[in-house]
């Protein structure tokens, strides 16, 4: 009635098809280099993007695409995107968290902000 | 479908076991007393066995066209074992044959699920139905309050497709035996990385059960030395940042 579970495994193709598109398999390398960042694998990060063949750039996208998963979380308890002012408005924020002296020119992209929000409904 | 704990543990009725009956499911359990009914509340409580069966008869069946036996058992002995089993009659048949095995084990520290075996018939592969039987599992086991996930990573590629699956390493030994391999084909700077990555786990841990592999899986360089190796994989599901990756690979 029961067959022998120590005789098969699982398939291999049952987990290859979670593997995803050029897209995805991009994202999981890009995971991998903040798990291994976090982890201090590798002596720079320049040789942990190395590591997983990632490029400075494809990095920061998915850093910024997290961060705005975070957000949308934090915001409104869902990965659904919030509404155009409030995102302003928090990105607003952030710049100003992070640049404490603001530059003129960030100064600039603040004040754009503000505009841009005060529009948008 | 959300893979999220229920706030209230869901406990199984003997109507609801008559309707898993009505499934075609049968308990198997030479020598344990006591209904299956009494014994999945007492050892696995919140387990919802009727959304569960159901979720797995309505993804499974159409694949097969043969005789179907679907089967529960329970076995005692150092601890408690709830085993389901899914197969067609042709089910050693490597592209026809449907099987599926799952088993629960609870022992005194911790609640296991192991993931015996999965087939499925060549004409069903490739559609995501692995991505449902995962996570028609998970669920389950968040209900339950399951601490690991267990694969034996071998054969067909499966020591590559787990690794990217975020199954961790749990024995040293084999992923040792892994590292071999790679420094016999590999170029002696990407060799570097693989080892630097093993290295740091395990001078940080060296009886660690959690290799994290996945890094591997994630070297390009890696793939076809992780589809020929043979490794025994967990997910610790008590650890979030780990219960999140799987869960965003599996429903993302």
């Amino acid at each position: 009635m029961l067959l022998d579970r120590n005789k098969y495994t699982e398939s291999g193709y049952i987990g290859e098809e979670l593997i995803g598109d050029a897209d995805q398999q991009l994202d999981q390398r890009c995971l991998a280099v903040q798990q291994s960042i976090k982890d201090k694998d590798f002596s720079s990060y320049e040789a942990t993007l190395a590591a997983y063949h990632v490029s400075d750039a494809q990095y920061k996208l998915f850093v910024g695409k997290s961060a705005i998963k975070n957000i949308f979380i934090s915001y409104s308890g869902s990965t659904l995107p919030v509404n155009k002012k409030d995102f302003l408005e928090i990105y607003e924020n952030m710049l100003l968290t992070y640049f404490v002296s603001p530059s003129a020119r960030v100064k600039s992209i603040v004040k754009e902000l503000e505009k841009e929000a005060n529009e948008a409904i | 479908m959300p893979a999220s704990v229920s706030s209230v543990k869901h406990v199984i009725t003997e109507a609801e076991w008559q309707s898993c009956k009505a499934l075609g499911f049968v308990f198997y359990a030479p020598g344990v007393s006591g209904s299956v009914v009494d014994l999945i509340n007492t050892n696995f409580p919140g387990l919802e066995l009727l959304q569960f069966l159901s979720e797995i008869d309505i993804l499974l069946k159409p694949m097969s066209t043969k005789n179907l036996s679907k089967v529960i058992s329970f076995k005692v002995t150092e601890s408690c074992e709830l085993i389901f089993q899914y197969y067609s009659e042709d089910y050693n048949d490597k592209q026809n044959g449907l099987m599926l095995s799952r088993t629960l084990i609870r022992d005194k520290n911790e609640i296991t699920a192991i993931h015996d075996f999965f087939r499925i018939p060549g004409t069903s592969r490739n559609q995501g139905h692995g991505k449902t039987m995962l996570k028609i599992g998970l669920q389950q086991y968040l209900n339950v309050g399951v601490d690991l996930i267990k694969v034996h990573a071998a054969l067909e590629d499966g020591g590559y497709v787990w690794a990217k699956a975020h199954f961790t390493g749990a024995k040293k030994s084999e992923m040792g035996l892994i590292l071999a391999s790679a420094k016999l084909m590999l170029k002696t700077e990407e060799f570097k990385k693989v080892k630097e990555v093993f290295d740091n786990y395990y001078n940080q841990e060296p009886n660690g059960k959690a290799f994290p592999i996945n890094k591997w899986a994630n070297m390009p360089e890696m793939e076809t030395i992780l589809r020929n190796s043979n490794w025994h994989g967990e997910i610790n599901l008590n650890n979030q940042e780990l219960l999140d990756n799987f869960r965003n690979y599996v429903t993302g």
